[in-house]
């Protein structure tokens, strides 16, 4: 993979993370359909927003380093210099 | 008992072991993971450095937390207890894990995943390899998440449930 490639991966990163968090609103949904004792669903929806906070500072996080360019000194010459 | 239940039954039963393998494999891989990692923090922090994504005081944190929060979830696993609950966890993780090499492959940074100790740069990096066993990880993690309880598990005899 290249720079060139960039935009390609953010938009492809952003798409799976949109995928995660429209499948895991169908997902909590089935869950408290079909359990036979269910958890409380704000606690369903708490856990879900809390996985969704994660993914989307993830997925802004790595759109940001990679359209970024570049982002810092080398891995090897700043290790060198720890 | 109809035929249909009877298949159904098994079918059932075939999947709990099909999930105390996954579980097993995956709880002993991370268990692995945590253990290569927690006596060299100041290793992992090196690796962490090197993806180059995470800002420089959150390093200490995150690498002295990352070993232990995988070996936990580890022996949760291999145990049995929360299971789809420590699934999600690995997911996400697994994802995390995911977005990191790849975006470091994208960037052109030529690093050591770290992934069971090890850090720095090198001039091998085999990130594809890694992308393939991640994502095989997370589709254990995934089968645990969908699978509702598994074999064996700790769960049924502490909290009178299946997990």
């Amino acid at each position: 993979m290249t720079a060139v490639s960039a935009t390609a991966y953010v938009v492809l990163v952003c798409v799976l993370a949109a995928a995660v968090l429209v499948g895991g609103v169908f997902y909590v949904r089935f869950e408290l359909r079909t359990r036979v004792q269910p958890p409380p669903s704000w606690a369903m929806w708490l856990g879900y927003a809390v996985v969704a906070g994660v993914v989307i500072f993830g997925a802004a996080r790595v759109s940001y380093a990679v359209l970024d360019l570049p982002v810092g000194p080398p891995a090897s010459t700043a290790a060198d210099a720890r | 008992m109809s035929a249909a239940q009877d298949a159904s039954g098994i079918a059932v039963r075939v999947f709990d072991w099909v999930g105390l393998a996954a579980r097993l494999f995956l709880g002993y891989t991370f268990i692995t993971a945590g253990l290569d990692k927690l006596p060299h923090e100041s290793t992992t922090q090196e690796a962490v450095f090197g993806y180059q994504l995470l800002p420089g005081s959150w390093l200490h944190a995150y690498a002295a937390t990352l070993p232990a929060v995988e070996l936990v979830l580890g022996i949760a696993l291999v145990l049995g207890i929360f299971t789809r609950s420590v699934a999600v966890l690995l997911a996400l993780g697994l994802c995390s894990f995911l977005m990191g090499i790849s975006s470091a492959w994208q960037r052109g940074l030529s690093i050591d995943c770290g992934c069971f100790g090890g850090a720095g740069s090198t001039t091998n990096p085999h990130y594809l390899e890694h992308i393939f066993r991640d994502s095989g990880y997370l589709a254990l993690a995934v089968l645990l998440i969908v699978l509702r309880h598994t074999a064996v598990a700790a769960s049924t005899y502490l909290f009178g449930r299946r997990s």
